[in-house]
């Protein structure tokens, strides 16, 4: 049983673009903007994915992102980092997809996005059912993990994203991770939660 | 909490020494981080799908954005359904508080007569059944908003028709500092059967601003049509208002004396925030406003024949733990300091013409599934017999389900059957027996919501929702053909933990009821969580017609903790008499432990006092 006592080295960070890129990109160059969309992508992209369940989806909000980031990049005025603004505006993205899908249904009050069925995930063997769980996931525990194990983001960074406290975040991405050991560990202890 | 941070190196460094310190000694603690541990590196290192290559798209649709000038704008769905639903809910209360006379309101000769809380209650209830219209302009003062903002003042206006038409239309006359920064606080809420529209200022999260958070053109546009009748999204009039509900509760009001406001007559009634907060909220069912804590102090005068407010005024409240929550939300009151002061300028019993209720349908436009039926459709085995004088108002079907509503003037009630539906009832709901071996599970009022009973029968699960009083709807239920059922309390099981109703009349030997509880609240429902290693009794008191907050005061007890919970929250340590807790302001909540016990007490609503006065008596 060996329990880690420190973080593992080698913890991911997200990428950070030089602020002259930032500037370059504001002034209108659009090789900077380009540099920063490359090199973001596939991390927006997985995010949108997560939140979204649906391939076609993360597609449309991974370019909504970047265009709306285009269009508002002087609004960035680097009091936040980079890859926080980005994030949160792929966010918005995401869960105005999710509300777009919902719009037919009836409102509930909470916004949801339902577990798409597996078939939706391409099949590549081991990881389905990593996968699945963090789809069965509710939204608000399922994206700071996202956030932060598929992003590397911080606690912090994730906090100003979603607009809640760090201690809050801190207990959903505990909530979260006991609820994955359920299901992916098959695991029947747990502490007695509050209802 | 902090086991599952500290794998992601969030723990600064003394509370990560004091961690390996617990994790020492704590098996449990160690499984659980073991846990954690496992789930994080299998969701790290899960195979990263296949990502496309995006920029070249991208790229063409930013160049063709810069080339056209033009913005792309997009319709986005409603930002916070949720803050919809709460303001306009507590509107509707409130409005059936300012009047219950369709007539001219008759200002005669007749000494005013002193009120006990019952008799306004039956007065109330009374007059909202001969509600039909009403119409009414309040000046409105502010205080405290914001630091540059220290004072706001409003124009507000307030439509009403039976059953379920209104208007609501805030004109913001204040005179901001920065022009472009602020956006004023408009609102218009216009609603009837069918369907609403909201109009009010746009929340934009300050990281990454939306398109319509352009400065200057911040607002938000949104319609719902196909709406069920009393759905919720709006509750209606009646039920939970001052006087009607408050007055019924002697806690903290105070009958003061007669005051003379505009050559009328006034009875002066004092009361804390918890209790008149629909009436405030009312104003407020749409657009931005300072918050206010539960005992803050409102002053309300009352028109003395008709019970309509002629002024209401918020004034801060002075406790410790008013100061500490001010703090911590940032805001700059000082006790004694009034933060809100609503006076009426004009009201009218007369209806306004019927445009004033017709819902716009801009922005962005949801849909609920109503689909209307008459009343004739509806199966007659399914309806009570006593509809408590009400009349058929609107039926149909939504999804499954058929629902029927009666209404008379601002007293509704209304029924839903679902066939399909195997829900059991929550386990928060008050078990009643209702006679002849029939049983109801009963819900008081809150924000949203009108009173509610579950019904259950073979082949059918039925809701009735209402604002009449709780015994009349526990006689309705009787009127039903349908026999309904006890549900057995067999437990049910989610991932590892069982839960079990109790019944409140059968406690466990060991469990005592407080000493102490507050004005009104009695045991309504308990339940047992059971895990591997604890076991826990949770005891729920509530209001018997009306609990605003959903929550009410609840105590829960477990046994075999000897740890109080990590938690990432800043608690405060309070020590009174004899005991030592853990308050968390925000929440509400204090715990503690004590020879082996773990015990909490949840009471959103109620000061610290009041809940440590509980503790003290366990």
């Amino acid at each position: 049983m060996d329990v880690p006592a420190t973080p593992p080295a080698g913890r991911r960070s997200v990428f950070e673009p030089e602020p002259e890129v930032i500037r370059a990109a504001q002034r209108g160059d659009l090789g900077a903007f380009e540099e920063i969309v490359r090199r973001y992508q596939a991390d927006l992209w997985r995010l949108a994915l997560h939140l979204t369940h649906n391939e076609t989806s993360a597609h449309d909000v991974t370019q909504e992102a970047f265009v709306r980031a285009y269009r508002f990049l002087s609004r960035y005025r680097g009091d936040s980092r980079f890859s926080t603004w980005l994030v949160s505006i792929t966010r918005n993205c995401a869960l105005d997809e999710i509300r777009k899908g919902q719009r037919h249904r009836r409102i509930t009050g909470r916004l949801e996005a339902e577990p798409a069925p597996v078939a939706e995930f391409r099949d590549e063997g081991l990881g389905i059912e990593v996968r699945e769980a963090l789809a069965l996931l509710p939204l608000e525990l399922r994206e700071p993990i996202v956030l932060i194990d598929v992003l590397g983001t911080s606690y912090r960074e994730v906090a100003a994203i979603v607009g809640a406290p760090v201690g809050t975040i801190k207990s959903r991405v505990h909530r979260g991770r006991e609820q994955l050991a359920r299901w992916l560990l098959a695991d029947d202890t747990g502490s007695a939660e509050e209802l | 909490m902090e086991i599952s941070a500290r794998l992601d190196g969030e723990l600064d460094r003394i509370v990560d020494a004091e961690l390996d310190a617990h994790l020492a000694s704590c098996e449990r603690c160690r499984a659980t981080l073991e846990r954690a541990a496992t789930v994080r590196r299998l969701v790290r290192t899960q195979p990263a799908p296949q990502v496309p290559n995006l920029a070249p798209e991208v790229m063409n649709l930013v160049e063709a954005q810069r080339d056209a000038g033009v913005e792309r704008r997009r319709i986005h769905p409603p930002s916070q359904e949720r803050r919809v639903r709460v303001r306009i809910a507590a509107f509707a209360a409130a409005v059936s508080a300012l009047l219950f006379i369709g007539a001219s309101l008759p200002f005669g000769d007749d000494p005013p007569q002193t009120a006990s809380a019952s008799a306004l209650v039956d007065r109330a209830q009374e007059r909202a059944r001969s509600l039909e219209s009403f119409g009414a302009t309040f000046a409105v003062v502010e205080r405290g908003w914001h630091q540059t903002v220290p004072e706001r003042r409003f124009r507000v206006h307030v439509d009403f028709a039976a059953p379920e038409r209104f208007r609501l239309e805030v004109d913001d006359l204040t005179d901001y500092p920065t022009k472009g920064e602020w956006a004023a606080n408009d609102v218009t809420l216009v609603a009837r059967a069918g369907g609403w529209s909201l109009r009010e200022p746009a929340s934009c999260p300050a990281l990454a601003p939306r398109p319509e958070c352009a400065l200057g053109a911040t607002y938000e546009e949104r319609a719902f049509v196909g709406r069920e009748p009393f759905d919720g999204t709006i509750a209606l009039p009646t039920d939970v208002i001052l006087p009607v509900e408050t007055l019924a509760s002697h806690e903290g009001l105070e009958v003061v004396g007669f005051d003379e406001i505009d050559g009328r007559t006034a009875q002066h009634v004092v009361l804390s925030y918890r209790r008149a907060a629909p009436l405030i909220a009312s104003l407020q069912a749409g657009g931005a406003w300072r918050p206010f804590h539960p005992s803050d102090v409102v002053d309300v005068w009352l028109e003395t024949q008709t019970l309509f407010p002629l002024g209401f005024r918020v004034t801060a409240g002075s406790s410790d733990d008013r100061r500490l929550w001010a703090e911590r939300a940032g805001l700059g009151d000082e006790a004694g300091q009034p933060l809100l002061e609503v006076e009426t300028t004009r009201f009218q019993a007369e209806p306004a013409p019927p445009t004033t209720f017709t819902p716009t349908q801009r922005g962005v436009v949801a849909s609920g599934l109503f689909i209307p039926l008459s009343f004739g459709e509806i199966d007659a085995d399914l309806l009570p017999t006593d509809r408590a004088g009400l009349a058929p108002y609107r039926a149909g079907r939504a999804d499954s389900r058929i629902v029927a509503a009666f209404a008379d003037g601002m007293s509704w009630l209304k029924l839903s059957a679902d066939p399909s539906s195997r829900d059991r009832p929550p386990l928060s709901a008050e078990e009643v027996a209702l006679g002849n071996g029939e049983w109801g599970y009963y819900e008081p009022a809150t924000e949203l919501r009108g009173k509610r009973l579950h019904l259950f029968s073979s082949d059918q699960n039925v809701l009735l929702e209402t604002n009449v009083p709780r015994g009349t709807l526990l006689r309705v239920a009787r009127s039903l053909p349908l026999q309904t059922n006890r549900i057995g309390s067999d437990p049910y099981r989610s991932g590892g933990i069982a839960l079990r109703r109790l019944d409140i009349d059968a406690m466990p030997e060991d469990w005592t009821e407080p000493a102490f509880l507050p004005p009104g609240y009695d045991l309504r429902a308990g339940f047992n969580t059971i895990t591997t290693s604890t076991r826990s009794l949770t005891a729920i008191f509530r209001n018997s017609e009306i609990e605003y907050d959903g929550v009410g005061l609840r105590i829960t007890e477990t046994q075999g903790q000897t740890v109080l919970p990590p938690t990432p929250e800043r608690a405060v340590d309070i020590t009174t008499g004899d005991l030592s807790v853990r308050w968390f302001p925000e929440r509400g909540e204090i715990d503690w432990i004590d020879d082996g016990t773990y015990t909490s007490i949840l009471a959103p609503s109620f000061d610290l006092q009041t809940i440590l006065r509980v503790a003290r008596s366990l």
